[in-house]
């Protein structure tokens, strides 16, 4: 066992969870202890970091981008990391059990924070070292203060290990950032919200995790919210993404009141799918990547149902023919579903979003449009077309017809009482 | 005095010239890209290119709506579906018929459709696709409110820092004026057919009609 201490004096509760989540990407074994400190049991991390030595620079180096103080130890012993971080021994590879009960002999009576009574009385004895207290029968040591005490002093040497509650993992992500003035402008939200999807992109890169939907809180003084929620296809570590997309949320929102916090909340998110990635970076990857994110922004920005992609339904009638399905949706090759649809007569390539009746004067049908009416004539046709005789029978007759400036127009007569003729169709 | 050698290689004249955005006057043709077939020997002939220009705004001018638009350009719709990608309509003025489509042999799954009413939305969204690198064509009519000349400056602009083409579909009412485009086109529809008239053709005096 080797065990690491980081000692972050005057952090809060929040950010220590933080700084734990932080710590998970090195070792899993994490316990938190006392109020501001957290203890790393780093032996089955060696070899994967490289030693004791790479792994303390490269969680230094990590360390030196945040703003918190941070004093570390190492030791055999959780407790006894903890109070090596008061003194800065450089880390070495090479330190053995024995370099750390030497040094932890030499600690002060003063530095422990558990069983300040037991040590306060010993000090007054006259003793300075905890070496000098080890050298004390546990027995005795447990008539005088305690059975608790020799047992904890027996923990700091190695000699008995308790079980402690080790860090679990957050299993979703909500951070807040909150603001000492009052923001007015969604501009002024761009930074906070950027440092918040870092937090995010480095929670799910920690737990290879991929997550498509990712909710804004904005809150008042008097804990009034506003949220805004931000779909996406899938982000795993391109943070820069979900960053457009909430600037483009924020561009359009009113601030209905003075903001004073900002919260991020990952409420879901999966194990990441590599299932489609493409070991070699292929051009069909990179394009995929990209329709996603494009359509991930244009989504955004127009709204869910602004996008769609033309699709085939195996239906008699023409506006029932036509399907508007999902983007990018894996779905199943049009051939199949094409049938008696397509393989009839011409089809018009534009479709009416609603058929629009036509003028019939004597034998002749006009197109009623402004700013003059054209007369249409019929090329071809008919076409009958006929569906849902089980419930609400239609029947119609389908013409290609020309109007006056050479457009090809598809146009049907209904067949019933009325026989009212419209056009449904264009041909481009 | 002597010239620095950085300064002499990217002021190499060789380089600025093989450029397809320096005016050359009607010269320009010997170092336009070579642009996609319309599919119309008589058409290609009189494009630069010997076809529909890549990178560049192409503006059509049409009072139907734009509904002959896409048989214009079926062919090179045809021909860039051989590549990856997608072709884009933003804000058709119907839908596109899935079924028609096929008969066509364009398959719907390489279409996306954007819909949008709103002047700041649509340019939003073509900035967007021409910038995605994942479109191989934007046909784009244009919004109810007339692009004004910056706006189609930013369109041009973003055309040619992307790969695909620009087709933008304008009435004739809303295409008075100027315009940036590098290729602008009228068309006018009859009982004989579909007259091509070719308005302005960057790199060109080259003016003329087809009918197809």
């Amino acid at each position: 066992m080797l065990w690491m201490a980081l000692r972050f004096p005057g952090l809060d509760e929040q950010l220590l969870k933080l700084m734990a989540s932080w710590a998970y990407s090195y070792t899993p074994y994490i316990q938190r202890y006392g109020e501001h400190s957290l203890l790393l049991e780093i032996s089955r991390s060696l070899r994967l970091f490289g030693g004791m030595q790479a792994l303390a620079a490269r969680m230094q180096e990590s360390l030196q981008q945040m703003p918190h103080q941070v004093h570390m130890g190492v030791a055999h012993t959780g407790k006894g990391a903890w109070l090596l971080s008061h003194c800065d021994y450089p880390l070495c590879d090479g330190d053995s059990f024995e370099t750390f009960a030497n040094r932890l002999a030499e600690v002060p009576l003063s530095w422990p924070q558990e069983h300040r009574d037991a040590f306060d009385g010993l000090q007054k004895m006259g003793l300075k070292r905890i070496g000098q207290v080890l050298e004390i029968p546990a027995a005795e040591l447990g008539r005088r203060f305690g059975e608790e005490f020799p047992a904890y002093l027996q923990e700091l040497a190695g000699c008995q290990r308790k079980l402690a509650e080790l860090y679990q993992a957050q299993e979703s992500f909500c951070q807040q950032i909150s603001f000492n003035w009052a923001v007015t402008r969604t501009q002024l939200l761009e930074l906070p919200a950027r440092q918040l999807l870092q937090q995010l992109v480095d929670y799910l890169l920690r737990r290879q995790h991929q997550c498509q939907q990712i909710s804004w809180h904005l809150y008042a003084a008097d804990g009034r919210r506003q949220s805004l929620v931000i779909n996406c296809e899938r982000v795993y570590r391109n943070w820069s993404l979900l960053f457009d997309l909430t600037r483009i949320r924020l561009d359009a929102l009113q601030l209905g009141f003075e903001v004073y916090m900002l919260e991020l909340e990952c409420g879901k998110s999966t194990a990441v799918d590599m299932s489609g990635g493409d070991l070699f970076g292929h051009e069909s990857t990179r394009l995929q990547t990209n329709a996603e994110a494009l359509l991930a922004r244009l989504q955004n920005r127009l709204g869910e149902h602004c996008l769609y992609q033309p699709g085939i339904q195996s239906e008699h009638l023409p506006e029932k023919a036509h399907a508007r399905l999902r983007p990018l949706a894996a779905r199943v090759s049009p051939a199949a579903a094409i049938g008696a649809t397509v393989s009839r007569g011409d089809r018009p390539c534009w479709l009416l979003a609603k058929p629009k009746p036509l003028v019939r004067e004597g034998n002749h049908i006009y197109w009623p449009d402004q700013p003059r009416r054209q007369i249409l004539r019929i090329l071809d046709g008919p076409e009958r077309i006929e569906g849902y005789w089980w419930a609400q029978p239609e029947a119609r007759d389908y013409f290609v017809a020309r109007r006056e400036d050479a457009l090809h127009c598809w146009i049907y007569r209904e067949l019933n009482s009325q026989q009212n003729w419209y056009v449904q169709g264009v041909f481009g | 005095m002597s010239q620095s050698p950085l300064l002499a290689d990217s002021l190499d004249l060789q380089t600025i010239l093989r450029r397809e955005d320096v005016w050359r006057g009607p010269r320009l043709v010997a170092v336009a890209g070579k642009g996609v077939s319309s599919g119309r020997a008589e058409l290609d002939k009189k494009l630069l290119g010997g076809g529909w220009p890549l990178r560049s705004l192409i503006e059509i001018e049409d009072n139907a709506k734009g509904f002959p638009v896409w048989s214009l350009f079926l062919p090179a719709v045809r021909q860039l579906l051989l590549q990856p990608g997608y072709v884009f309509l933003l804000a058709p003025p119907a839908i596109p018929y899935a079924p028609a489509l096929v008969q066509q042999g364009c398959d719907p799954a390489r279409l996306m459709v954007v819909e949008v009413e709103d002047k700041s939305d649509w340019l939003a969204a073509a900035l967007e696709i021409l910038r995605s690198d994942c479109g191989l064509l934007l046909m784009a009519w244009e919004p109810g409110r007339r692009l004004l000349y910056p706006e189609l400056r930013k369109l041009q602009l973003a055309a040619s820092h992307s790969s695909s083409m620009l087709v933008l579909m304008r009435s004739s009412q809303m295409a008075r004026g100027g315009s940036p485009a590098a290729l602008r086109l009228a068309l006018h529809s009859d009982a004989q057919g579909t007259l091509v008239q070719i308005r302005k053709q960057r790199g060109s005096y080259q003016l003329g009609r087809v009918r197809i």
